[in-house]
């Protein structure tokens, strides 16, 4: 398949769009359509609001969100349902959250909320796995996270932190699946233990450092001049001790200790550990890293499921309003776009254990910031939110919308090392752009 | 492209006829025997002349012969999978024997060291996932006692593709469990493992690179068509206790009526009985399925109405879209294919049949690459018509042992071992990917995540090849006597289960959901900063949790005490995601579930996550440098309690110090430079902890030559 080709059938996409919906046309040469690179915004996406994002935070609910009991509220469709729960106003008028959201009710100008996702993954592994990735899942291939293709697909701003970031994400997933190792995302387990084996230990100074570092290199003196010319994996370690080493003393690295921040931002976020992650994830982004995925696991609320709501869906609710506030305090929010996903929404009627089961069929999702228009509701679930009754979304048009708010060519093939082909969009993913102002 | 494999076969066996490519008949052909060495260096060297007969005719030369430290320190971890330790390297190094190469082979060979390191290699071709659900365990289990009795591999694989039935009697079937409900995706890894062969593209569409159709790939899915992944056996236990409640209930199924019955009021009635009676079974069944949770999902049935049928999109002319597919195998060049009634034993006898034109010359040529770090034709699990093999008369002559020895791996890997060929220096560039490699000796390797874990290991501990994990027996024991009583257990029995089950269950919701209001509150208070308050919650919630655990002891009490068989049940939901065994961590990586966790050493090396076939990958990243410049694991050897801290410590010269961290590291003496250059470090304890820490983070203990 041809990348040129691909590459016209989204600009074609996006000019026949362009036309239809807003009666304009694009301007360019073929000649600038094909010196596109996957590097800078393409003006084709800055044409339809898209390109103004340069990174993204993407916060994934593990577990399956309830929509009912968050951006899709349904008093009117009774108790069976909706429970004693109410509904509450926003500061957009019409658009109405659930009574857990009250700090994203003051933000819901900023908020573009997909009402409408819809996939056919009931299974917790197989829901998460196509959500990340717009793929179903195979024995035979990983694929890569919206956070491996942007890390593909850009350049590093930063040169000493990795472009792509995890914050207490579980084994496996999300990560850049069969592309280059380099590509992988750095691991952060916990948010308040910032990175691993960053420093020193206690028990060694700084000149016995030193020391180690000098004596390993004249141990391998003898190695390296028999291998290094030779062998780029031998290499490789000298690069990456020396790349180490430039991490341990780059400044940014303080970007990983919670630390610096004031007890009044501290205070803001919360003290939950996904707090801590969506702190840290703004001071990474702060210092240039591309993509940084938080997660917030224990959505999965088969019984007691307004007992689980109270609990979790402040944590949520803070974090997420603190992260939107900061992040524009800090003239950030432009550039950056937050993400809100999970796999699947839950059964509308309540159980008899008092709790929601798996549901595909309908759920929401979120983005803010990075481009995004705010204050908008996109598609539309009937009166108990069982069934999407406008606009459908899928995993692949979810993750098409990502590459848009950045500019990326979504839809450029790129080949595994077995020769299959993919892409961003997955096969048929188209950006919403209706998100984008 | 099956034609050309055909082809190809045929050129082989017209090599075959020369004397070079016939081993000699005496090679051992049971699994316990083990050959006579004078025939195994016979059939060695057959394989170096056959290596070295090509380097003549291209004008090149073999590498020299390693010195002695070096092939200790290559045989090791080659062929056991960690470095030796002190004791066995002084031990190997101060024999003055003139064999003692062959001695150290052999010993290591038949070691259970050997038995850790080909675990490890089947676990990552076959994508073993210990702690998936329970049948994991059991899979994990089988294919440790399959490597522990050295099962030919032919039967080996045999036993996973024809295997059905529940997981606690047959656990083979985890093979075709890793992928419920993926039969494609289990198929298309199948034919990439054993067959060395990618078929995936054609599982949505002919493949534009090789020549497999869309149909083909479903002729060859077809011979799973019938597997079903639950279990009949629990649906009808299921059943029969429903129909037991609603009888002790009074609810009968209703005698059907005559055919020729016209009465309404009577059919209304009857209607009405019979829809009773089925939300009676339904209720019950539903009730008791939790019962069965861990029965039910771990078998393999086989449902012969099940059929598999062209996809919905099927484009092209050699069939329509629901079209039922028959079984047909890849390379149907076979004379005496099995059809049997079980199709998927039909399926395996053909995969691993001697004439199967691919599946001996991938394991042949899989085992080489296990040997010399480079395989004869690369991608090991791609040949394709363009498959260019370096040494098409070695490859054919370890293909002709392993039919002639019964597929014993283990005596194979021993021919290959002996051979000059491994004796060689490495080579100092590296092979450009996908380039075929002229073997003037072995290539040069980073030490795998499990090897480098391993030798950690060794360097803390000593030889620990003998531990193994009880607890992944323990549990597996524990789950199939649990399966056993379910089986068993008659009706009355298991709804007095379910029911002590419920209960505590009930309870144990309701402090559940008491301690997530008061985290709420307590995350409240935390934000009004009122430590005092605060510690009150926590205390609270110690509290219910001690309460919490208590119930739960206690209701496994009272299960037990009625229930004596339902005891292990309790027992194994107690015990479940727990297993790594013995607390001091004294286990190779071999005996850990898998896969290992994220973040660790092993996945930051790069051990695979056991998603995709062979998924280890020894790349370099900054996280694995940062862990051994600063991680607990080198720290832990090097300033803590461990086997090279005491042998420094008994050491009395600096001379001897060093000489004793060397032997540890890299097995080997010091040269007269290195000892002038860093004896005077020996006489600080820092200085010295410092040094060893910068052997370990050498490229020279990372990599093996």
């Amino acid at each position: 398949m041809s990348n040129k080709l691909t590459e016209l059938n989204r600009r074609d996409f996006l000019a026949s769009t362009a036309r239809t919906c807003f009666g304009v046309t694009l301007g360019g040469s073929m000649a600038q359509l094909f010196n596109t690179t996957a590097f800078a915004a393409d003006p084709a996406a800055i044409a339809h609001g898209g390109g103004k994002a340069k990174h993204v935070i993407y916060l994934y609910m593990s577990g399956g969100m309830t929509h009912l009991d968050t951006f899709d509220p349904k008093p009117q469709a009774g108790a069976e349902i909706h429970g004693d729960k109410k509904a509450i106003n926003t500061n957009v008028d019409g658009i109405q959250l659930s009574e857990y959201l009250p700090n994203l009710a003051r933000h819901t100008d900023k908020l573009s909320i997909i009402r409408s996702m819809n996939t056919t993954q009931g299974a917790h592994g197989p829901g998460k796995y196509f959500m990340r990735t717009g793929y179903t899942q195979r024995a035979s291939i990983t694929h890569p996270s919206a956070g491996g293709w942007v890390n593909k697909l850009t350049e590093p701003i930063n040169k000493t932190i990795p472009g792509f970031i995890t914050i207490s994400c579980g084994n496996g997933h999300p990560g850049a699946g069969f592309m280059e190792p380099n590509l992988q995302p750095l691991p952060i387990g916990d948010a308040l233990s910032g990175l691993q084996n960053a420093s020193i230990p206690k028990q060694v100074t700084e000149s016995e450092f030193h020391q180690q570092l000098n004596i390993r290199q004249e141990l391998d003196h003898d190695f390296d001049q028999k291998f290094s010319p030779g062998h780029k994996d031998v290499r490789a370690y000298t690069e990456m001790y020396n790349a180490a080493v430039k991490l341990m003393r780059s400044e940014d690295l303080e970007a990983f200790d919670l630390s610096k921040e004031t007890p009044t931002v501290h205070k803001l976020y919360g003290s939950s550990k996904f707090a801590k992650g969506c702190l840290l994830a703004r001071r990474l982004v702060e210092k240039g890293v591309r993509f940084v995925e938080v997660e917030l696991g224990g959505f999965d609320w088969h019984n007691d499921n307004f007992g689980q709501a109270a609990e979790k869906l402040p944590i949520v609710d803070q974090a997420f309003a603190a992260l939107i506030e900061d992040l524009k305090v800090k003239g950030l929010l432009e550039s950056t776009l937050i993400v809100l996903a999970t796999e699947f929404g839950r059964s509308p009627k309540i159980t008899s254990d008092g709790g929601r089961n798996h549901f595909p069929k309908a759920f929401s999702c979120i983005m803010a910031g990075g481009g995004t228009k705010g204050g908008y509701v996109h598609g539309e679930t009937d009166v108990t939110g069982s069934s999407v009754i406008k606009d459908k979304v899928s995993a692949p048009d979810f993750n098409a919308s990502i590459g848009h708010a950045l500019g990326l060519p979504y839809d450029k093939i790129i080949h595994s090392a077995s020769k299959r082909p993919f892409s961003m969009a997955s096969r048929e993913g188209k950006p919403i752009l209706e998100l984008f102002s | 492209m099956a034609s050309t494999f055909k082809f190809r076969t045929k050129i082989i066996s017209l090599l075959g006829c020369s004397i070079l490519l016939h081993p000699p008949t005496a090679l051992a052909q049971t699994p316990q025997e083990t050959t006579d060495l004078k025939v195994i260096r016979s059939t060695s060297s057959m394989i170096d002349q056959a290596v070295e007969t090509d380097l003549v005719a291209d004008n090149l030369k073999p590498f020299a012969i390693i010195d002695e430290p070096t092939f200790l320190r290559r045989s090791y971890i080659n062929i056991i999978g960690r470095i030796p330790t002190h004791q066995e390297s002084l031990s190997f190094l101060h024999n003055t024997e003139k064999d003692k190469r062959a001695a150290l082979i052999d010993s290591l060979i038949y070691s259970k060291g050997h038995q850790s390191q080909i675990f490890n290699y089947w676990a990552d071709m076959l994508r073993l996932k210990t702690n998936h659900e329970q049948y994991g365990i059991g899979w994990h289990i089988w294919l440790r006692d399959s490597v522990q009795s050295n099962k030919p591999y032919n039967k080996m694989v045999f036993e996973m593709l024809s295997a059905s039935g529940h997981a606690s009697k047959n656990p083979a079937v985890g093979y075709y469990l890793r992928d419920r409900g993926m039969l494609l995706d289990n198929i298309s890894n199948t034919v990439q493992v054993f067959l060395g062969t990618q078929i995936g593209c054609a599982q949505c569409h002919d493949d534009p690179y090789e020549d497999w159709t869309q149909k083909q790939y479903y002729q060859l899915a077809a011979f799973g068509s019938n597997i079903d992944y639950k279990s009949q056996s629990a649906i009808n236990k299921i059943k029969e206790t429903a129909i037991f409640k609603a009888s002790e209930n009074g609810i009968q199924k209703p005698t059907p009526l005559l055919a020729n019955n016209r009465d309404k009021q009577l059919k209304k009635e009857q209607q009405k009985l019979e829809k009773n009676y089925q939300q009676a079974i339904r209720k019950t069944s539903n009730d008791i399925q939790s019962l069965f949770k861990d029965f039910k999902k771990n078998e393999i049935s086989l449902n012969n109405s099940k059929k598999l049928k062209l996809p919905k999109d099927y484009q092209y002319n050699d069939g329509k879209p629901g079209d039922t597919v028959t079984p047909k195998p890849l390379f149907p060049n076979i004379s005496d294919l099995h059809q049997g009634p079980n199709k998927l034993e039909n399926f395996a006898h053909w995969l691993t049949h001697p004439d199967n034109p691919q599946f001996t010359k991938n394991i042949a040529n899989r085992l080489w690459k296990q040997v010399f770090g480079y395989a004869l034709a690369e991608p090991i699990d791609n040949w394709t018509d363009r498959t260019k093999v370096s040494h098409p008369k070695a490859l054919a002559l370890v293909e002709n042992i392993l039919r002639q020895n019964n597929y014993n791996t283990r005596e194979t890997l021993r021919i290959l071992y002996h051979t000059q060929l491994f004796q060689r220096s490495v080579a100092t560039t590296e092979v450009p990917p996908g380039d075929t490699y002229d073997f003037q000796g072995p290539v040069l390797r980073r030490l795998s995540a499990l090897e480098l874990h391993d030798s950690l290991l060794t360097l803390q501990f000593g030889n620990i090849d003998e531990n193994t994990n009880s607890q992944l027996t323990n549990r597996w024991q524990t789950y199939t006597h649990s399966i056993n009583a379910l089986v068993t257990s008659q009706p009355q029995i298991l709804l007095q289960i379910d029911e002590i089950a419920d209960k505590n269950e009930e309870q144990i919701y309701k402090l559940q959901a008491k301690s997530r209001a008061l985290v709420l509150e307590k995350s409240k208070v935390d934000n009004l900063a009122l430590t005092e308050k605060s510690k009150q919650i926590d205390q609270l919630r110690k509290k219910i949790y001690h309460e919490i655990n208590t119930l739960k002891k206690q209701t496994s009490k009272n299960i037990a005490e009625n229930l004596p068989v339902a005891l292990s049940m309790t027992q194994m939901n107690s015990t479940k995601n727990k297993g790594h065994g013995n607390k001091n961590h004294k286990m190779r990586a071999s005996e850990m579930p898998s896969p290992f966790k994220g973040g660790g050493l092993l996945r930051t090396f790069g051990a695979s996550d056991r998603e995709t076939p062979d998924a280890a990958y020894t790349d370099a990243s900054i996280p694995q440098t940062l862990a051994l410049l600063n991680g607990k694991e080198i720290l832990t050897v090097t300033n803590n309690k461990s086997n090279l801290r005491d042998s420094f410590s008994k050491a009395k010269s600096p001379q001897e110090k060093l000489t004793s961290l060397f032997i540890n590291i890299y097995s080997r003496y010091p040269s007269e430079a290195e000892i002038k250059k860093y004896l005077p470090l020996m006489n600080d304890k820092n200085q010295a902890q410092t040094f060893a820490k910068a052997m370990l983070n050498s490229k020279r203990f990372l990599f093996l030559q």
